[in-house]
């Protein structure tokens, strides 16, 4: 095919047009490196395009060029802040929402593992506490257990002691067993003892005091060491620490063994 | 960039305008076509062709798309498109110079085969075998056609 017959085949219109396939597109660029005249048809061709839109021209509104280059501004700073495009804006975006979820579950979760963390410790305090009373109460338990065997023995004996004239509504009761190495006292009632004073238990012995000690109130029963062959039993008020005779007009409660 | 647009917008508006057939989706084509010409300029390559000729291919394929996406069926356009064409008012628009020809003195040199291959294909965004299979011509006569349409354009406009 000589150049005359190639250029009226139409195919430098195809090419200018992109209608051609990308191989017949090579060779036609081929022709054109080897052939000036053929590219000077090419660019006549090219300038008749030109000039016909030329002639279409038509002047668009004049806003349309700052339209067009505040978007051409857009797209700059999307494509400097992700060179490689819309999918890499959305494995961004994906990303950072990822990130964002799970940081907020992670961040709900620490918050609860701490509040947990918390809790156990306090229920861990709280057990401990308890078990603590727990002992406290078992062995209160088993000394009311213990006083409640030695009271309810068919030889203990029950001693009322009342109030005298210094405090006649005062009352209190001693339980006395021979066979056994304690005597229990239980006050039902006494005046709260005045600072620097406490409460002294006597047993009455072949006519002599002898010193059972002192005691606060407040207990219910009071474990005293025993003694032997008592005639009385009685309750003075003495000086802090107790005194080894009692004070006779300070006595507030006697009571005779029967 | 700004150059560019003030050197080429007015032939590649009209000639949007000429193929959607509506001034805000031209204007539309116009604005998408010139941010694809922005970020492709790299890939422009002179030695290939005339940088208009690279500008008005970008600008036209965009057209086409619109023309596509908006479900411009190729049957539904072929009834239609000498009215498109030729209802286009010239006096609605501004044109650039009234010295030049305008582009329906310039068709005006055509006959009418001639004229109906550049404004199906150049303006309306068929390929030549597309012509050829609607209008039943055959694809050679269509090329003929198309390259004689080509040199009478060049006389009119007095390229040579």
């Amino acid at each position: 095919m000589n150049r005359e017959e190639y250029i009226s085949s139409g195919i430098l219109e195809s090419y200018l047009l992109e209608e051609l396939s990308p191989r017949e597109a090579l060779e036609v660029e081929r022709q054109l490196r080897f052939d000036p005249e053929l590219r000077q048809e090419l660019e006549k061709i090219e300038k008749t395009l030109y000039q016909m839109s030329e002639s279409a021209s038509v002047k668009p509104p004049l806003d349309l060029k700052d339209s067009i280059f505040s978007e051409i501004e857009k797209e700059e700073t999307i494509q400097m802040s992700s060179p490689s495009g819309s999918y890499f804006k959305f494995l961004m975006a994906a990303g950072v929402t990822l990130f964002l979820i799970s940081s907020v579950i992670a961040y709900n979760y620490w918050n609860k593992w701490q509040t947990s963390n918390k809790e156990l410790i306090s229920l861990r305090d709280q057990n401990q506490v308890l078990a603590q009373d727990l002992q406290k109460v078992n062995n209160e338990y088993s000394a009311v257990e213990d006083d409640l065997f030695f009271i309810s023995q068919p030889n203990t004996q029950i001693v009322a002691i009342n109030g005298l004239a210094i405090s006649s509504t005062s009352s209190g009761t001693i339980y006395w067993n021979p066979g056994e190495q304690k005597v229990l006292l239980k006050v039902n009632s006494l005046p709260e003892p005045p600072e620097g004073k406490q409460y002294q238990l006597w047993a009455i012995v072949d006519g002599q005091p002898t010193d059972l000690g002192v005691f606060d109130i407040g207990n219910e029963f009071l474990s005293i060491r025993n003694v032997k062959n008592p005639s009385a039993f009685a309750v003075t008020l003495e000086n802090e620490g107790g005194s080894p005779v009692p004070t006779l007009d300070q006595m507030y409660l006697l009571g005779e063994v029967s | 960039m700004s150059e560019l647009y003030d050197n080429y917008i007015d032939a590649l508006y009209g000639t949007a305008l000429r193929m959607v057939k509506d001034e805000s989706q031209a204007q539309e084509v116009v604005q998408d076509a010139f941010v694809k010409i922005w970020k492709n300029i790299n890939s422009y390559r002179s030695e290939k062709s005339r940088l208009f000729t690279w500008m008005i291919n970008i600008l036209r394929n965009t057209a086409i798309d619109k023309m596509r996406s908006r479900d411009f069926k190729l049957s539904e356009k072929s009834d239609s498109i000498e009215h498109y064409v030729f209802t286009i008012n010239k006096d609605k628009f501004t044109e650039q110079s009234i010295d030049a020809l305008g582009i329906k003195d310039v068709l005006k040199g055509l006959t009418s085969d001639q004229r109906d291959v550049i404004d199906w294909i150049y303006f309306g965004g068929y390929t030549q075998s597309e012509v050829a299979k609607e209008y039943g011509i055959p694809l050679g006569t269509v090329k003929t056609r198309l390259r004689s349409a080509m040199s009478a354009l060049r006389k009119i406009l007095k390229v040579d």
